[in-house]
């Protein structure tokens, strides 16, 4: 059937932006007449407040706090993100289903208004309720970190190393691409490149097992990292220096070495004794004074020789960071809540987009398949590589057949969803506030530039194409 | 007309031909979830309500759901995040609570895989714990018809806390021990003190889920044990595993009898006094007729060389400790009982001769 044109020609004016937020008033209204606002409040703070209760730590304090801040934080965020995806499938489709959307319509305010108002009313129920559980999860924190049962010490922990935004810093890159140059280089000269190995696979496997060699610190070596460090000046709070273990060695033999840090100058400032089995994940704390004010600063293990010690097998990529304090926990709070305040918009903006162009129940369904196509696809680029895919098959089986033309299709498939939504997906706020892990600003803008504008503006162009091209009255 | 009646027709034809080879997969399928025991227990009708409903209501989709646990899991545990394990086991096990396998990956791997990795005793003894209850706890209570399951939390007091494999061993035998000193006022349970403490009696049977009927049972057959010994606590729970086995017993569970009663004859008398920090086991001679007892009818059930070896092995340490010990008639016995199980140009030679060589050979 011919779309009817639209009554009138719609307001493009300036002054049409009172009919945006008009607009959005009324999805509000809606919302709090519905109880739609009040039920999700209700069930928003019983899943904040309830989770905690129901959900086991690992017996500490400190793993109770990060339940509560992951746990709490993450159920409430995928009970507001199910909800608005709800919601927003249903503020566009039920009006036109139920013949309102017309009086909008033939006032005439542009579709693309009637996508924003709607859109900027979820976002502001969406705004309170969240806010509402950041401050509830802040308060249940503050409860809890005042509890008998914590020992100070406990307490100072808790306090140094999770309830902060601290920067993470790796040390800077090995300068490897050059030895694995040669070394492929000499390999071909000399024996050729096995058949079915391609140039850069050789290349790959090269550079890991050149890495796997480095991460290997055998007694009598030193290991030496660098780090890129701004001056700690006016912070009081230790630096946290943490090395992470292979955990195929870590737990089982002896060592015995010493840890030193300090500016380029004076390396060894801060000198750490390490004696006895080392364990997965070591940290210690190093006074933000001993690091100098802005150098780079070096930070060297070096292994006691035999028989004192054995070979130490530092996690490779991952052997070394240095954690310094940047921010309060209460900023880093309010960064993490202001990245999910962006993912909630973004879901807004696919509810209402799909309601927009469908019915209530395709709509529903068709937001729901997206969601979940994008996260399995997250999950398998996330979770595989080829590479590594092949290794693993090449070690239990042998070579790795050629997939089928199924197969293929499927992967291409997949990674072409994932190369438009992985941007969308780079951001998980909570893990990072559990571990005490800065929330920088920067990326919290980036989250909102990509979030709140990116992403939905296309979003937008379509609801506002199928809305005028879609009979607002029809039943 | 005859289009759409012929389109019918074919579609008719397709769907009893469906039927019919869902019909004739069936009873493999049947077969199947005999072999891997999905049908042995009956209905989960002691799971929570939430367990009965994710079961259920998820159906085949909750081996996906427990799958993505599981990479979370294994991700988590690469990067030394372990606050999240505790929890994310218990959600695995409860999505697939049937599956023995699946409890006893996850119990090892919170005692052993994890518990390594923390640097303080107590912080391991914790991960210890969260292994052994997840299996007494919850593991057994989903499955209480699994000897295999009984093995598994067995093995966790023989070897994890029993054995000298952990370098935090000594504490927790301490820790253990503490405890049960707790709970029996001593080395052994008192029943006419518990019936008189109900509270005692309640954390026995509740907290450390020690029945006490079983564990008259077991002092019966295998007694006199110290109880604050962590082998004692492995005979308790292969025992009960061993009750649910078929006729023909259950082999994992009777070696672990055997074994738990040798290292109990070696070091079965613990000296703790928490005060001054002394833990000291000394030999149990008294067990001696129990462990030959406990290996005679394994073999004689399961005539295994891996068992004959242990018994042999067993003999001869037993041999050497009671001649040791000044049990000289005990000791002859003993070695006569070795010499008939086994006989080697040493153990024809005598006595004397077999404990010069030994001596000579081992030190």
């Amino acid at each position: 059937m011919k779309p009817h044109p639209p009554a009138t020609t719609p307001d493009r004016s300036p002054a049409a932006l009172p009919a945006t937020c008009a607009v959005a008033g009324l999805a509000v209204r809606a919302a709090v007449r519905s109880r739609l606002f009040l039920s999700l409040m209700v069930l928003l703070l019983a899943v904040v407040i309830g989770v905690p209760l129901a959900v086991k730590g690992d017996g500490t304090a400190a793993g109770q706090v990060r339940i509560l801040l992951l746990y709490a934080l993450g159920m409430g965020s995928m009970v507001l993100g199910a909800a608005t995806v709800w919601a927003g499938c249903g503020m566009i489709s039920q009006e036109i289903e139920e013949r309102q959307i017309r009086l909008l319509a033939v006032k005439p305010v542009h579709p693309f208004r009637i996508w924003l108002g709607k859109w900027l009313g979820l976002l502001a129920l969406d705004a309170v309720l969240l806010g509402a559980a950041g401050a509830v999860v802040y308060g249940l924190l503050q409860w809890r970190l005042g509890a008998a049962q914590i020992s100070p010490e406990e307490r100072r922990q808790i306090g140094e190393e999770i309830l902060t935004g601290r920067r993470l810093f790796s040390p800077r890159p090995d300068p490897i691409a050059a030895q694995v140059d040669a070394e492929l280089a000499r390999l071909i000269r000399a024996h050729g490149l096995p058949a079915g190995i391609s140039r850069e696979e050789a290349r790959a496997t090269l550079e890991r097992a050149l890495r796997t060699r480095r991460a290997a610190v055998a007694p009598g070596r030193t290991r030496e990292w660098i780090f890129d460090v701004p001056s700690p000046a006016g912070e009081t709070t230790p630096v946290l220096l943490r090395f992470r273990l292979s955990p195929d060695a870590a737990g089982r033999r002896p060592v015995s070495g010493t840890w030193t840090a300090g500016p380029v100058g004076e390396p060894e400032r801060f000198r750490h004794a390490v004696e006895g089995v080392l364990t997965g994940a070591v940290q210690f704390r190093i006074p933000p004074e001993l690091l100098g004010t802005g150098e780079p600063v070096v930070v060297r293990f070096h292994n006691e020789p035999r028989p004192r010690s054995r070979t130490v097998v530092f996690r490779a990529g991952h052997e070394a960071e240095l954690l310094v304090r940047e921010a309060s926990f209460a900023a880093n709070l309010v960064l993490a809540l202001v990245i999910v305040f962006c993912q909630l918009a973004l879901l807004a903006a696919i509810g209402i987009t799909a309601g927009a162009a469908f019915s209530f129940p395709v709509a529903a369904f068709t937001a729901a398949a997206l969601l979940l196509i994008s996260l399995l696809s997250h999950s398998f680029i996330g979770g595989s590589s080829p590479e590594a895919a092949a290794r693993v098959h090449a070690h239990h089986h042998g070579p790795a057949p050629e997939p089928s033309a199924l197969v293929q299709t499927a992967e291409k498939g997949i990674r072409c969803t994932a190369a438009i939504t992985e941007p969308a997906m780079q951001f998980a706020p909570l893990g990072r506030l559990a571990d005490g892990i800065l929330v920088a600003p920067a990326r919290a803008a980036r989250a909102a530039v990509l979030l709140l504008f990116l992403y939905p503006a296309p979003l937008a162009l379509i609801a506002t194409l199928c809305l005028r091209r879609r009979e607002l009255g029809a039943t | 007309m005859l289009m759409k009646d012929r389109t019918s027709g074919l579609l008719l034809c397709l769907a009893l031909t469906c039927l019919w080879a869902a019909g004739r997969l069936h009873a493999p399928l049947v077969r199947a979830r005999a072999e891997q025991r999905l049908d042995a227990g009956e209905p989960l009708e002691n799971a929570p309500p939430l367990v009965a409903f994710t079961t259920v209501a998820l159906g085949g989709f909750r081996g996906l759901l427990a799958d993505a646990l599981w990479l979370r899991v294994s991700r988590l545990q690469d990067e030394g995040q372990y606050f999240e394990l505790v929890q994310l086991a218990d959600w695995i096990t409860k999505l697939e609570p049937r599956t023995t396998e699946i409890w006893a990956f996850h119990a090892w791997n919170l005692a052993y895989n994890i518990s390594v990795m923390m640097p303080e005793p107590e912080d391991r003894w914790r991960w210890v714990r969260h292994g052994i209850e997840l299996l007494r706890d919850q593991g057994l209570v989903y499955n209480p018809g699994d000897p295999a399951l009984y093995t598994e939390l067995a093995w966790m007091f023989q070897y994890k806390i029993g054995a000298a494999a952990d370098n935090a061993h000594l504490y927790y035998k301490r820790q253990w021990a503490r405890a049960m000193i707790q709970l029996f006022d001593g080395p052994v349970p008192d029943f006419a003190r518990l019936a008189a403490e109900p509270e005692a009696l309640r954390r026995m049977r509740e907290e450390y889920k020690l029945l006490p009927d079983v564990v008259r049972h077991v002092e019966q057959a295998y007694g006199p044990l110290d109880w604050r010994l962590p082998e004692t606590h492995a005979i308790y729970w292969a025992y009960r595993g061993l009750r649910h086995a078929d006729g023909n017993g259950y082999l994992p569970a009777e070696r672990m009898i055997c074994q738990c009663l040798a290292a109990l004859f070696l070091n079965g008398r613990l000296v703790y006094q928490p005060d001054e920090n002394l833990y000291r086991t000394e030999p149990n001679p008294d067990l001696l007729p129990r462990a030959l007892t406990a290996y005679e009818t394994t073999l004689a059930r399961h005539p295994q060389e891996g068992i004959r070896t242990g018994y042999r092995n067993f003999l001869a340490d037993a041999v050497r400790l009671l001649h040791d010990l000044g049990r000289a008639a005990e000791a002859r016995q003993t070695f006569n009982r070795l010499h008939r199980e086994s006989p080697t140009p040493e153990t024809t030679a005598g006595l004397d001769a077999w404990l010069t060589s030994r001596l000579a050979t081992d030190g």
